[in-house]
């Protein structure tokens, strides 16, 4: 290959980089979302020396730091978006540098590959940019070892060795790509088989002894740590694990083919023809635009979707967003109920939204770690605070020093009395690169014994505060009970209680609470009900006649059931008498005037609050 | 920052009569030279902006200054890291003036109010000066140019060194779950901290309750939980043994063990607990449904215990042998139903044990529970063996879960007991003493409720403890924004020797389990699942 069509491939590259990072970087802000990234993996990073000493003391620890710090960014989705199309564009350049010295230039596609595993995986939001950073150091080491001037094999070897430790301790497990292109490179560029012996080992030799004399760790940990294939996240979704693993064997098979594949003459590579280097950008495009189509999984964005704007308070989106899935999870009910409770349909429509089929109305032991900050920030604003204390803790332990869990445990802590545990949350907060200015207006507030400016409102939640020890393990009804014997107007315990007795068909105790409901004039005013409580009212009642052979006189301290319900429920007992015999045929006859009746629920256990509702066990993996 | 280090001389009664401040010029020699080029730059430094020296032209202010951490008043090591700290008082300037009867005083300004005090020159202070009062001067100048002087801070520099490291384990508050722990330990003449196993490098298991005799680390104890099982990791004579303790009559793994001062045995509880938690104060709760306490001999692998200590009706915990090793001191509870957890309040009893011929004496109750209205836990016996430290709290035996739970000291020569004036309004817990007795380190949750730090308290031959330290930090700020909690911190006199990476090899990839066995001897005692309560979580709950 001559000079001139070097240059002329280094130019079709440049051009085509510029096209294909353009629409990565669209692709990353508009579908993939780095608001949704940062929601789902929040990374910590806080300034100082001490956050910096901690990563720092193990492999892949700089890594880790630098990945918290620009991961900071995806808060701003435009420069997050940026920052990912960025780390992938000097992927792409350093897999191109190292094609090139093994004389595969021609293969103007092929530096493109990583981008398109690494869409795959940035589809997935819990793939972190850790990974990438690995990945580019180790191929920015890779590039420099492949184009340096030495040619002495002591010296190359000098070199290597040099490299190895630092990148080791900087990257972890992905120094093992580097050893493996640097041996592949020696053995089969440098025909240097005696040198890529001792790359080989390396990558064997080094992360042992940096284990054994300075790290330590388990074995599987010291060669696979930061790597995306390893790692209990990496085994839940198959689509990532085969991303991942493709993208670390894409190197040395590259290599490989950028050297043996048969070389064409230079004739089969004409310079200068706009319509191949289109076709061919063409051909990449579509390619990497087909395989995310492919892989990306709509419902699991969704559902991220749905939490955030629950994190946010945004209930209509909450509702809007929940109405789009095929499929949900627990987390999902769970910011579902929140979203109705706080616009005021929980008891009404309840069940035409995800809901927990024959289970309490949420269920705090044992607490999966995917639900603890839900879980808090039910807890904390029904105003259970010692548990939400228990939730956000736990969420502490497993994520770290996340943030959102910060922020929980300020409010926590002053809710509890203990301001002077507040400030060390807030002051850890002022270390952060995106709330400290929060953390410094509310440490003011704190000085000045004003009140915090924090989403939930601490006066409301202490109004509701239980005051009285209990001690043991609770259930979602004996939380609820402590809390309403506290203050008989939390409206939220109240309207809880009365789902938890109805989804876990509790109806005696139901009909036992319905007094409550003048508890609330100002929600429940007059003699109306909400739907599902005359639809449970009736079903009792129903109850009751069959077993007793009599209508029974219920007293509903004023209120009414409706003659709309009345009549609906006369349609639905003709329809299921109608089919008495044959359960399944009953259910789909039901099903499209009452799917979303809690006659229906109670009959079927589950309503059918979407056409296409998957069962738990097949949604797509928990947040 | 600007230091300034002067030597003092003679001149030091005059200048306290007159109040004022003179910095002598070193000498003798060729010293002249630079001592003056030293007075020219101080002159400069010193020089106030907008006056004459804070000394000169101050006005008093009739209180002490308000600093953090407070040091004022306390009694402090003659070979502690230096004491910095922030001074809470507005101000555009800071000059802090150290001073002391013997030796060099130390004058440092600053426009931060964080001070740090270099570590050389204070390491003569205190040098110089054990047995004598240091004095902190504190002056601020306000925006408006004046200095304010308040009063002077004193700390007395005690005669006894303490133990020069600090073993702890650092966590979050922990309640069902753990994935980032471990245990550290930290110079205590400098801000050293070294990671002695960190849970990261070991499949994050939990790993508590290090344990060493005789404030000495060429042997030590630790226990773990997680996926390698659980088994208590015994360095000794710089090998690494694992040891599954549990047994037929023992079910439950080790905790709170003590080292026989013979080295020869350890005792440890066996206890089957849970969490639980309250709805109103602190969160968590620990319910003791069971507890025996065994004595595990090293050399023959043999588990043993005697009637007296593992009564089935009663709860046996916190065991710690007396340092002549002729009693096994420990408390002790009648078992309660959860629902009575409440009415748990031990006694502290002791029992006579000849290692010789492995023969148990008989029990005798210390201080009964009855007596004090309080529940007594976590004994520990001065090395001189003249007094006994103990937490008593309205009832349970978490002490570190308690706010009631305060330190009580035991002259055992006198047989008396007393509330120590060192105690807050929170939980004091996790007590240890120094080698040569005089000191002593404990975990407090008194700067905020939630996360417990290491506090160090002087106690003299009398069994009078002195206001108590946090453990110096190189900033100042340290606590203000860290959200650990050092549990069970423990005075050694040397560095653990015990390599992190043997450490993590022994728990991730054990050579060899070493199964104890039970001594042929011990009544394996048929077990009433119903005792147990209902535990929802995975025990010790790794993520």
């Amino acid at each position: 290959m001559t000079a001139q069509q070097r240059e002329e491939y280094g130019k079709y590259f440049a051009a085509r980089a510029l096209v294909f990072c353009s629409l990565f970087c669209l692709y990353i802000r508009l579908w993939v979302d780095p608001l949704l990234l940062y929601h789902v993996q929040e990374p910590p990073f806080f300034f100082g020396w001490n956050f910096f000493a901690e990563l720092a003391a193990y492999p892949g620890g700089l890594s880790e730091y630098l990945s918290s710090f620009l991961s900071q960014f995806y808060f701003f989705p435009w420069f997050g978006a940026l920052c990912i199309t960025a780390i992938v564009g000097l992927i792409c350049l350093c897999t191109r540098t190292y094609i090139t010295a093994l004389g595969g230039a021609r293969f103007t596609n092929l530096p493109f590959v990583p981008a398109i595993f690494l869409v795959v995986l940035h589809n997935r939001y819990l793939y972190e940019l850790t990974t990438d950073l690995g990945l580019l150091f180790v191929l920015a080491a890779v590039a420099v070892y492949a184009r340096m001037p030495l040619c002495r094999a002591p010296s190359r070897a000098l070199v290597f060795a040099g490299l190895s430790l630092p990148l080791y301790w900087i990257t972890a497990g992905p120094y093992l790509l580097c050893a493996l292109l640097c041996g592949i490179f020696e053995w089969t560029r440098r025909r240097n088989l005696a040198l890529a012996l001792l790359c080989f080992p390396g990558a064997l030799v080094v992360p042992y002894g940096a284990a054994a004399w300075f790290f330590g760790g388990p074995l599987h940990d010291v060669y696979l740590r930061l790597l995306p294939f390893y790692g209990e996240r990496a085994f839940a979704d198959s689509s990532s694990l085969i991303a991942a693993a493709g993208l670390y064997l894409f190197f040395p098979l590259a290599a490989l083919t950028a050297m043996w594949w048969p070389r064409l003459p230079a004739a089969h590579f004409p310079s200068g023809k706009r319509s191949r280097w289109i076709a061919e950008t063409t051909l990449l495009l579509a390619t990497a635009a087909l395989i995310a189509y492919a892989t990306v999984d709509r419902n699991y964005r969704t559902l991220v979707k749905v939490d955030y704007h629950a994190r946010n308070k945004e209930w209509e989106e909450v509702v809007h967003q929940t109405r789009q899935l095929a499929a949900y999870n627990l987390l999902t009910v769970y910011n579902v109920q929140r979203a109705l409770y706080y616009l005021g349909r929980f008891p009404d429509e309840m069940l035409s939204f995800p809901h927990l089929k024959n289970a309490a109305v949420f269920l705090p032991i044992p607490e999966p770690s995917e639900h603890l900050i839900a879980l808090c920030d039910l807890l904390l604003e029904l105003g259970h605070v010692n548990k939400a204390e228990h939730m956000a803790h736990e969420a502490l332990e497993i994520y770290g020093d996340r943030a959102s869990i910060l922020k929980r445990l300020v409010l926590i802590n002053v809710l509890k009395g203990r301001e002077a545990a507040a400030r060390v949350f807030l002051r850890t907060l002022e270390n952060t690169l995106l709330h400290r200015s929060w953390a410094r207006l509310q440490l003011q507030a704190l000085a000045a014994n004003a009140p915090l400016s924090v989403d939930a409102e601490p006066a409301q939640i202490r109004s509701r505060m239980v005051g009285v020890d209990h001690t043991g393990y609770f259930d979602a009804e004996m939380f609820l009970l402590q809390l309403l014997d506290q203050t008989r107007e939390n409206l939220m315990a109240f309207e809880f209680l009365m789902a938890h007795y109805l989804l876990t068909g509790q109806l005696d105790k139901f009909v036992g609470n319905i007094e409550r409901l003048n508890d609330f004039p100002q929600r429940f005013s007059g003699t109306a009900m909400p739907r599902h409580y005359e639809e449970a009212v009736l079903l009792y009642m129903t109850q009751q006649y069959m077993d007793s052979g009599k209508m029974p006189e219920l007293q509903l301290h004023g209120r009414q059931v409706s003659p709309r319900t009345t009549h609906r429920f006369e349609n639905f007992s003709t329809i299921l008498a109608a089919h008495n015999s044959a359960e399944w045929k009953a259910r789909q006859a039901l099903r499209p005037a009452h799917r979303n009746t809690y006659w229906f629920y109670f009959l079927f256990r589950g309503s059918d609050p979407a056409p296409n509702t998957l069962p738990l066990s097949s949604a797509t993996p928990l947040l | 920052m600007i230091y300034k280090k002067l030597r003092k001389n003679a001149c030091d009664e005059k200048r306290a009569k007159s109040g004022k401040m003179k910095f002598l010029v070193p000498r003798p020699g060729w010293l002249y030279l630079l001592g003056a080029a030293t007075f020219a730059l101080i002159g400069i430094s010193c020089a106030p902006r907008d006056g004459g020296p804070p000394s000169e032209s101050y006005e008093s202010a009739p209180r002490p200054p308000r600093i953090d951490p407070d040091y004022g008043g306390t009694v402090i090591p003659p070979n502690i890291a230096p004491l910095n700290f922030l001074v809470e008082e507005p101000g555009v300037e800071y000059r802090i003036e150290i001073s002391s009867a013997r030796g060099e005083s130390m004058e440092i300004s600053s426009a931060q109010a964080q001070i740090e005090i270099p570590p050389a020159p204070w390491k003569e202070l205190l040098a110089a000066n054990r047995g004598e009062e240091i004095r902190f001067d504190i002056y601020v100048r306000n925006e408006k140019g004046r200095w304010q002087r308040f009063e002077t801070l004193i700390s007395k520099v005690a005669v006894d060194e303490i133990d020069p490291y600090l073993a702890y384990r650092l966590l979050k508050p922990l309640y069902n779950k753990y994935v980032n722990m471990g245990i550290y330990q930290r110079h205590l003449q400098s801000y050293e901290e070294a990671v002695v196993i960190h849970n990261k490098t070991a499949d994050h298991a939990c790993i508590n309750c290090h344990t060493f005799p005789d404030n000495r680390t060429d042997d030590m104890l630790l226990h773990i939980r997680g996926l390698h099982g659980q088994r208590m990791l015994m360095y000794r004579q710089g090998k690494i043994s694992n040891i599954d303790t549990r047994t037929a009559f023992n079910p439950a793994p080790a905790s709170f063990t003590t080292w026989h001062p013979s080295r020869q045995a350890v005792v440890f509880t066996t206890p089957e607990a849970s969490i639980f938690f309250h709805t109103v104060g602190e969160t968590r709760e620990v319910f003791y449904a069971a507890s025996d306490l065994a004595l595990y001999r090293i050399e023959d692998n043999i588990l043993t215990t005697t009637a007296d200590i593992s009564r089935p009706d009663y709860l046996d915990v916190f065991p710690t042998w007396s340092p002549d090793g002729a009693h096994l001191y420990f408390c002790s509870a009648p078992k309660m139903p959860p629902e009575r957890f409440r009415d748990v309040q031990c006694d502290l009893v002791r029992i006579s044990y000849d290692a010789e011929s492995d023969t148990w004496g008989t029990l005798e109750t210390v201080l009964a529970a009855k007596d004090t209205g309080l529940s007594i836990s976590a004994p520990r016996i001065s090395p001189d063996g003249r007094f006994l430290v103990f937490c008593m709290s309205e009832y349970g035996i978490f002490p570190v879960f308690y706010a009631s739970s305060d330190l009580y000291l035991m002259d055992l020569h006198r047989g008396t007991y007393e509330r120590l004036d060192i105690n807050s309004d929170q939980s004091e817990s996790w007590h240890s003493w120094s080698s040569n007795s005089r000191w002593m380190v404990f975990s407090s949750k008194r700067r905020d409720g939630l996360f417990a730090k290491p506090y160090f308290t002087y106690i003299d031959a009398e069994g009078k403890a002195h206001k108590p330290f946090v453990l110096p930090q190189k900033d100042p700020q340290f606590y203000h924004s860290f959200t650990k909690t050092y549990n069970v911190p423990e005075l050694i006199r040397e560095p653990v020797q015990a390599t992190s990476q043997a450490l993590a090899r022994a728990i991730y990839a054990p050579r060899e389990v070493l199964q104890a066995q039970l001594d042929p001897r011990v009544q394996v005692r048929q077990r009433n699942a119903a005792d147990t309560p209902p535990d929802p979580y995975d025990s010790g709950g790794r993520q």
